[in-house]
């Protein structure tokens, strides 16, 4: 049998199909490099940006709806004047049943928005307690290896099967309260348990967390 | 009247225009093609966008595939960490020092941006090598098949299962040999290791390889004979 020597090998490897990242990536990649190095622009030429934008923003918004007349206010002239007023009449339906057309989509727009961000909130508070109630719990496991000494073992078998976050937090606790040596015959148990790169040393934990 | 204005002649232009001309050479300016990957990111930091293109065309696949190939996972996730790596490239480019290779720079950060990922989702699975995988592997007469497709596949799926199988150090070890033209020094500033780890790693690695792979050869070795 013809065994093949590490040239081969790799030439072998080589010759595989390669998979590519996605067209997004290389878009999304290439464009923040290009954004990243562009020239910063001269705070005074921000401020005319600015209100260049809030310019172009009043006359396209606010000015429109201080020259339409609501229903009532509206003059019977007006009213009878459709030739003139055509244009903007294809745009702003004034019309009360327009009117609470466009006050419903807005309503429900608005609810939609508000249920999105009470989501993400309620998110974001999930994650924060976790952290919390793993700080918590690390900050009672250093104390009690404060008060009855550090045992090993007991400690493995406290964090056995715990999550992440959990052994995360107790690490950093540990080292924290003066115990540098215990968490750092834990680190090797919890780069195993989570199959964490070898080179992760409790300092680069630590520094991560704070 | 003769101007001294033939078409086509530049010698006579020159001759009969009223002020010297000066003869301007302007220095071969290198391709970027050419360039190092650090004269590249040296480019780049000057503000030469053009630059992190090449750089970035240069090593998208290798890294791509050494974080597929090193995590197990699918394609979409490893998108995101892939995404994850060069962003961190752009925006620590003033942190890399040019007068050191490239390569272990931009493998330290893409292994970072694993660790980190496999960290942030917690308890991890070992290398998943689906059942299917396993049985394709199990039946290597697969290989004397005539449709060379399916035996192009059948040896991609070989060659995943073998370095899926390899420890997750020899693992990142043989990846970077075969993905990049990095040193054995290299490697170990990548890693963060010493070069004769990285050689102990790669020996026990490709040992493997060969006898994981053994059959591929000798069915090879038969279709010659």
């Amino acid at each position: 049998m013809n065994s093949p020597d590490d040239k081969q090998l790799r030439e072998d490897y080589r010759a595989l199909k390669r998979d590519a990242p996605t067209a997004d990536s290389d878009a999304r990649i290439l464009a923040e490099a290009h954004r990243a190095i562009r020239p910063r622009r001269h705070p005074v030429a921000w401020a005319g940006l600015v209100g260049l934008a809030a310019a172009i923003g009043f006359s396209l918004v606010l000015l429109p709806q201080l020259l339409v007349d609501t229903p009532g206010e509206m003059s019977d002239e007006v009213a009878q004047a459709p030739a003139r007023s055509a244009p903007q009449a294809e745009r702003v339906d004034i019309t009360s049943a327009g009117v609470a057309k466009t006050d419903a989509a807005a309503a429900t727009a608005q609810r939609e928005r508000v249920a999105s961000e009470r989501a993400a909130a309620e998110k974001l508070l999930a994650a924060d307690a976790m952290e919390s109630v793993a700080e918590d719990r690390a900050a009672a496991i250093a104390r009690a290896v404060e008060e009855s000494g550090p045992d090993l073992a007991a400690l493995r078998a406290e964090l056995e099967g715990a999550p992440e976050p959990q052994w995360r937090a107790t690490l950093v606790a540990l080292r924290d309260s003066g115990s540098r040596s215990l968490a750092e015959q834990l680190m090797p148990t919890y780069r195993a348990e989570f199959d964490l790169d070898e080179s992760l040393t409790l300092d680069m934990l630590v520094a991560e967390v704070q | 009247m003769n101007t001294g204005l033939e078409a086509g002649s530049a010698f006579r232009l020159r001759e009969a225009l009223p002020f010297p001309v000066l003869r301007v050479t302007l220095p071969d300016m290198p391709q970027a093609n050419d360039m190092t990957d650090a004269e590249l990111m040296q480019r780049y930091r000057e503000g030469d966008a053009a630059a992190f293109d090449t750089l970035y065309s240069r090593h998208r696949l290798a890294v791509f595939s050494f974080l597929l190939k090193h995590s197990g996972r699918d394609r979409a996730e490893v998108d995101e960490v892939f995404q994850e790596c060069w962003l961190k490239v752009i925006r620590r480019r003033d942190q890399y020092d040019t007068a050191q290779p490239f390569l272990p720079w931009l493998y330290t950060i893409a292994r970072h941006c694993l660790v980190d990922r496999w960290r942030h989702l917690g308890r991890v699975e070992s290398i998943h090598v689906g059942s299917d995988a396993a049985m394709l592997g199990a039946s290597s007469n697969g290989l004397a098949r005539p449709e060379r497709r399916a035996a192009s596949e059948l040896i991609e799926q070989r060659w995943q299962e073998a370095l899926a199988s390899l420890p997750a150090v020899q693992r990142e070890a043989v990846l970077l040999h075969f993905e990049t033209d990095m040193t054995l020094e290299d490697i170990a500033a990548a890693t963060g290791t010493q070069r004769e780890t990285v050689k102990s790693r790669l020996r026990y690695a490709m040992n493997k390889l060969r006898t994981m792979l053994a059959d591929l050869y000798a069915e090879a070795d038969d279709e010659l004979a």
